[in-house]
């Protein structure tokens, strides 16, 4: 019987789990970058002081979204 | 700080919408209750503690040793997790905060970001207003007293909803008598009178 164990310690499993993980987080980037582009858009119409707050947290989000594709491309 | 969390605000400060004009002032600013919110905070907690729920049913089929995970993936899964359930709980957010109603010296305005990719922005002028109706039906909505604002009006879009909203009645009665005074400025008003339900309903 294979065991969890035996999975991660094969070569072919682990390259699958990374570039499934990889495809994952991309479509996610995407999002990401969507929730970027609509927080500015809803920004401009409808203004109030915690828009900069918003957009701010939007660019963290997308970046650490980038950060974690390029942790992922060298660490696993 | 009061613009962050609540459904009612009058006299907001430091805001102004798309199209706004210069001698325009915002007077009220209408969103849908709070408590509508309740289904997707559930559902957010749901996502960011599923990792927990996983492990529980792990541990009940046996599996309590996760050594055989290597700590690359541990981390990197972990810090995926997140930004997922950040990135729900913030679209929702945003969602909510940015879909307004607003009542100005000279229109009311609907924006509606619904879905997350979606736009809709309606307006009347208070001048164009002919008839207000408020409607507050079911459990949730009499115990947290709230309920949807239908406003009729004489444009190409016929009437505009402001959709669970705190309080309807009150903003009803805001909004008529701004309305009464705007008509009433441009000498053309008996909004509100027996003459023009009259006229409606016939």
């Amino acid at each position: 019987m294979i065991t969890l164990a035996d999975l991660f310690s094969n070569e072919i499993f682990l390259l699958a789990a990374k570039v499934s993980l990889l495809a994952l987080q991309l479509m996610y980037a995407v999002f990401a970058f969507i929730v970027l582009r609509q927080v500015g858009l809803m920004h401009r119409t409808f203004q109030t002081s915690f828009g900069i707050l918003f957009k701010s947290l939007a660019l963290i989000h997308f970046l650490g979204v980038v950060f974690l594709i390029l942790l992922s491309v060298f660490l696993l | 700080m009061k613009i962050i969390y609540s459904s009612y605000i009058s006299n907001p400060k430091n805001v102004c919408f798309d199209g706004e004009d210069n001698d325009e002032q915002v007077l009220l600013i209408l969103r849908k209750h709070f408590i509508t919110n309740l289904g997707w905070i559930l559902i957010a907690l749901f996502i960011f503690n599923l990792p927990e729920f996983a492990f529980f049913i792990l541990k009940l089929n046996g599996v309590t040793d996760f050594s055989f995970l290597p700590l690359s993936y541990r981390f990197v899964l972990s810090f995926f997790w997140v930004l997922v359930s950040f990135g729900f709980f913030f679209s929702e957010f945003l969602t909510w905060y940015f879909s307004v109603y607003i009542v100005s010296t000279k229109r009311v305005v609907d924006i509606d970001f619904s879905g997350f990719m979606h736009r809709r922005f309606s307006e009347a002028l208070l001048t164009n207003i002919q008839d207000l109706t408020h409607q507050i039906s079911g459990v949730s909505q009499i115990v947290f007293h709230y309920g949807t604002l239908f406003i009729q009006t004489a444009g190409e879009k016929q009437e505009i909803e402001f959709e669970s909203i705190p309080s309807p009645a009150k903003a009803q009665d805001f909004i008529s008598d701004l309305t009464r005074g705007v008509k009433k400025d441009l000498g053309t008003g008996n909004f509100g009178d027996e003459k023009s339900v009259e006229g409606k309903t016939q």
